[in-house]
């Protein structure tokens, strides 16, 4: 696991004896996962403490509330990027102060299908495994395995690789 | 690890790094909890506290799966050295046991492919891992691209891996319909996630001398086809969908057999059947029905409705431009004016047709 990463293994098990410690060891990785895939800090901090509030009513029943939180913050980014593809018909701006080859692939990733570029993320940000981003979108890993396969090849393809 | 990886690996941990997290965010949070302000409700399955509900129900219907496979399986026998589960069927030939290791195949030259897809469906709904992989042949292989053929599994110990992790994710597999063709099976299958949620593709395997030697993904799973929405009127809202009904599972899966592979992975809902006019009808009673389906897909445009003649018996045939485009059941029409291109023309113009393309939502 790289340093700055989503650390919801930390909380796997018996888990966090306290909300506040979740939110200590998982809010910022949270935060920066989440602005992958929205990439604007308003929305991704506004994911994520939306997604605290519903970790929190069922707190007490959770054994893996970090995996959980992962969940509900990456639900709550789908809805968002649905919506902007429903509402508003277009991608944020590319964070500042990008290199050039982080800013061209921003602008890859957003012409990605959704679910290709959720696992992408959680893949090659998150450090998850197939079956792993599998259970947070609830899909096949199958499905999630050729969603990365054909993301791999269009990317290769934009970035010319 | 390519090129692109490497990239990708940089690049969004740079694009994360512009992320800032608010170093007070803990005093928001911990305000909307204690005020109760509800949030936006969201769809979540629950990773942990079902799992052990939904793995019973799976080992059951397993366990029943596996019953009812060893009772159309002759010559397939499972021996284990290790007993610790057995299922006994009627047929004292047979005998399955789930120990987890030492599983002994053999196999008589009477096996057919949907035999070993039928023990394959048991073995891994009952999450049996060597009973799966005891039916994979040593240099087995796993086409995953129905377009380009690419490989994803290549010998046992690779296929292994994929089934491992298909069957540690708590999927279950159905079978909706097989197609036997000499040594191959061509099936339609429903995966059912662990909270649910309904995904359909077409897959085909490849059977020498009882075991799996090669296994197509013909179409990617998606969504399984839902027969009606409350995206598209409701008969009684408009009467022109009053003949609507909505189209089997089967009927869905064998059209879906021939959507066009060069548009991508491609499925089928709103799927509905119209009864044709008995004047519509040849002398064989051919087209029983209309169907008109909504076409989805990655690469196929929205909004794309197909209708296609379907017999009971008798060929599917593709009625209007977007069946002719997006399935390959226009083969079908052969040369331009033969009498089964005038035929379909024919059948095109009908008031049947015109009705099974509006039920879809065309």
């Amino acid at each position: 696991m790289m340093e700055g990463m989503p650390q919801a293994e930390i909380v796997a098990g018996p888990g966090p004896t306290s909300l506040e410690v979740l939110y200590r060891t998982e809010y910022a990785g949270m935060v920066r996962l989440a602005f992958t895939l929205v990439g604007t800090n308003a929305e991704a901090e506004e994911i994520v403490q939306d997604s605290f509030v519903a970790v929190a009513r069922r707190f007490s029943e959770l054994r893996q509330p970090g995996a959980y939180l992962r969940q509900v913050v990456v639900h709550g980014c789908q809805s968002v990027l649905r919506r902007r593809r429903l509402v508003q018909h277009r991608e944020p701006a590319p964070p500042q102060g990008l290199t050039p080859e982080a800013d061209l692939l921003w602008d890859v990733l957003g012409h990605l299908s959704e679910p290709q570029r959720i696992a992408v993320v959680l893949r090659y940000y998150g450090d998850l495994r197939a079956s792993e981003i599998a259970a947070v979108l609830d899909m096949p890993s199958a499905t999630v395995r050729s969603h990365l396969r054909r993301a791999l090849a269009a990317l290769r393809k934009e970035l010319g690789e | 690890m390519s090129r692109v990886e490497d990239r990708l690996r940089r690049d969004l941990h740079q694009i994360a790094d512009r992320a800032a997290p608010s170093p007070t965010a803990w005093d928001a949070i911990r305000s909307r909890i204690d005020s109760q302000e509800p949030a936006e409700e969201t769809e979540i399955i629950m990773l942990t506290e079902d799992r052990p509900t939904t793995r019973r129900r799976r080992l059951v219907l397993g366990l029943a799966a596996a019953a009812a496979a060893v009772a159309v399986i002759v010559g397939v026998t499972l021996v284990a050295q290790d007993d610790e589960t057995e299922v006994t069927t009627a047929s004292d030939a047979t005998q399955v046991t789930t120990a987890s290791d030492a599983t002994q195949v053999s196999t008589a030259s009477d096996v057919t492919p949907a035999d070993v897809l039928d023990a394959y469906i048991a073995a891994f709904n009952a999450d049996d891992l060597d009973a799966v992989m005891a039916l994979f042949a040593d240099d087995a292989v796993v086409l995953n691209d129905p377009v380009t053929g690419t490989l994803r599994a290549e010998g046992i110990d690779e296929v292994r891996d994929v089934q491992s992790a298909e069957i540690s994710f708590g999927e279950s597999y159905e079978v909706v319909s097989v197609d036997s063709v000499g040594n191959t099976a061509t099936f339609g299958r429903r995966i059912r996630t662990p909270s649910g949620r309904c995904y359909a593709g077409t897959n085909k395997v490849t059977v020498e001398r009882g075991k799996i030697v090669r296994w197509d993904v013909l179409t990617h799973s998606q969504p399984c086809p839902q027969a009606a929405s409350d995206s598209v009127p409701s008969a009684a809202a408009d009467p022109a969908r009053a003949a609507c009904e909505p189209a089997s599972v089967e009927l869905v899966d064998a059209v879906s057999l021939g959507l066009a592979k060069e548009h991508g992975p491609g499925f089928l809902d709103q799927a509905f059947v119209v009864e044709t006019a008995p004047a519509d009808r040849n002398d064989d009673g051919h087209p029983a029905h209309i169907l008109g389906a909504r076409i989805n897909g990655e690469r196929i445009p929205e909004g794309t409705v197909g209708t296609w003649a379907v017999g009971d018996p008798g060929p599917i045939m593709a009625l209007n431009a977007d069946a002719q485009e997006f399935s390959d059941w226009s083969a079908a029409a052969g040369p331009p004016n033969s009498p089964t291109a005038t035929r379909i023309q024919e059948l095109a113009a009908t008031a049947t047709a015109a009705t099974a393309e509006t039920c879809a939502g065309g």
